[in-house]
């Protein structure tokens, strides 16, 4: 396997954009990491186009990718349509990134694009809890439930409370507030979060990612191609892992295992541990999930992460800053772009192009992005880890 | 309800599954009659629903006797209700489909709701 560089990134900010077409968000960020590489389009060899709900939002199936490209100016190249919910982002990118450390490609774009926004919410949301088991969504399955249901066992094992859950909030609105791509730009207190109205018991309305719209994009390039034209430092790709669940009942239910199993091959993938990294992009769809994730990431031990967000080690400022974009619910989530944005957050960090937000001098940053729900587990789990 | 038993791992499944997901054996699973009651695993009451559900309502994770931790609508009429509460299974109405008609399916209640106004 050769190694493989990240060298551009790009995004079409996330918000609320009803007057945009897939192809309109995912060819700004298309062009956004070409500029950002010093490539061209024709440069690009092969593509991976990253889109979860497209089909149900739009009743195009089967070759967004190509309908995307097109519109952006791309095409007579392998395209290669990803779903994988909420995970659908990395997985494009893993795709990308296969390629060239396989050596049948030198460059390789990755790309995330979803619109989530309907007119009617609860249509939104139908559509989104289709990326759980259809099953369990016609039983009243939502992804709100299934991180409700998961900090409440926190709650009961470990004392955690709805401050804790309101701190990530304040932190991570923060962090938006200066990020210019982020949706969500007004800084909370933990009296707002607290007072806004519930949304899945413990969570409240501002603990959530909204629907999104929005696109992110990624360009890979070898190495050793890298070396010969870059103008802005490589950040090689240590490790990128995906894994499914096991959607059977876990030996601790406590535990969402995946995320840690995941961690734990990505670590082992890049020579490195928890204690390496510098920076790291969560996927926080409801944002006091970060708290389980810290743990399972291993940046504190089981039960601990509640005191992580209590002594402020995880703000922009801390020894370990966690979401420094604004995360899933301050900078947007757009399901299938999330992941991609992820990425090139860390990207921007590892340059030192992350401005305001910018954490001091990471070297070592790391993704992670879930999706989709079985029974018991998510149906995805990737962690990528970037070095600069 | 019915599961499904690993005769070779005594794992029980439910749904019923064809292959045990904990030894993964090929044709290994036997049907079961599972307990008609069990413990609240975690649970959410939810504010917002996808059209057809009238909020609000609970989901959340019922652990019965024989192992299996499963999925579930809990009924709800703004009683307060913990983990580990005990909780029995019937059959009632859990949405509304596209034309209006009630889609009943199992789900669980809890046991002290029928003493009424203990709490």
């Amino acid at each position: 396997m050769r190694k493989v560089s990240v060298i551009g990134v790009g995004m079409h900010p996330f918000g609320r954009f009803l007057d945009k077409s897939l192809s309109d968000l995912g060819r700004v960020a298309i062009w956004e990491a070409i500029e950002d590489c010093g490539l061209s389009l024709k440069d690009i060899q092969v593509a991976y186009v990253g889109n979860s709900l497209g089909g149900l939002v739009t009743g195009q199936e089967g070759i967004r990718g190509q309908v995307i490209l097109r519109d952006a100016g791309l095409g007579g190249i392998p395209v290669i349509n990803v779903e994988n919910a909420c995970a659908s982002g990395t997985t494009a990118f893993r795709g990308a990134w296969l390629e060239v450390a396989s050596g049948v490609y030198d460059i390789a774009l990755a790309v995330g694009v979803e619109k989530l926004y309907l007119p009617k919410t609860a249509d939104s949301i139908k559509i989104l809890s289709a990326d759980s088991d259809v099953r369990l969504r016609d039983m009243g399955f939502q992804f709100t439930a299934h991180y409700a249901m998961n900090l409440r066992r926190y709650m009961k094992q470990y004392g955690w409370t709805k401050v804790h859950f309101a701190k990530v909030v304040e932190k991570n609105s923060y962090n938006a507030s200066l990020n210019p791509y982020a949706q969500h730009r007004t800084p909370l207190t933990v009296e707002q979060v607290l007072n806004s109205r519930l949304i899945a018991e413990p969570l409240h309305l501002y603990m959530c990612a909204s629907m999104g719209d929005g696109a992110a994009a990624a360009v890979l390039c070898a190495e050793e191609e890298a070396r010969k034209f870059a103008r802005k430092p490589l950040i090689e790709v240590a490790a990128c892992a995906l894994r499914s669940g096991m959607f059977k009942k876990p030996a601790d239910a406590s535990r969402l295992n995946i995320v840690a199993l995941t961690s734990q091959f990505a670590y082992e993938q890049a020579g490195l541990g928890p204690k390496d990294v510098d920076v790291a992009e969560i996927h926080d769809a409801m944002a006091p999930a970060e708290l389980y994730h810290y743990e399972e990431l291993g940046f504190c031990r089981e039960g601990e992460g509640a005191r992580m967000i209590e002594e402020g080690r995880t703000k922009i400022t801390g020894d370990i800053p966690v979401n420094p974009s604004g995360g899933l619910a301050g900078k947007g989530h757009p399901v299938g772009a999330t992941g991609l944005a992820q990425v090139a957050e860390i990207v921007y960090q590892l340059r030192g192009e992350a401005g305001e937000r910018q954490v001091k001098n990471p070297q070592v940053g790391l993704v992670q992005n879930s999706g989709g729900y079985v029974e018991n587990d998510s149906a995805a789990a990737s962690i990528v880890i970037l070095k600069r | 309800m019915i599961g499904s038993q690993c005769k070779n791992c005594d794992y029980v499944a439910f749904p019923q599954r064809v292959v045990c997901p904990a030894c993964v054996t090929k044709d290994s699973m036997n049907e079961i009659e599972l307990s008609p009651a069990g413990k609240i695993d975690t649970f959410s009451v939810l504010h917002v629903a996808a059209p057809g559900f009238s909020v609000p309502y609970v989901v959340g994770y019922v652990s019965l006797p024989e192992g299996p931790t499963i999925f579930s609508m809990i009924s709800y009429a703004g009683e307060s209700m913990e983990i580990g509460d005990e909780v029995e299974l019937f059959v009632g109405k859990i949405r509304e489909d596209e034309l209006g008609n009630e889609v009943i399916g199992y789900q669980f209640k809890l046991r002290a709701a029928e003493k009424g106004d203990e709490k």
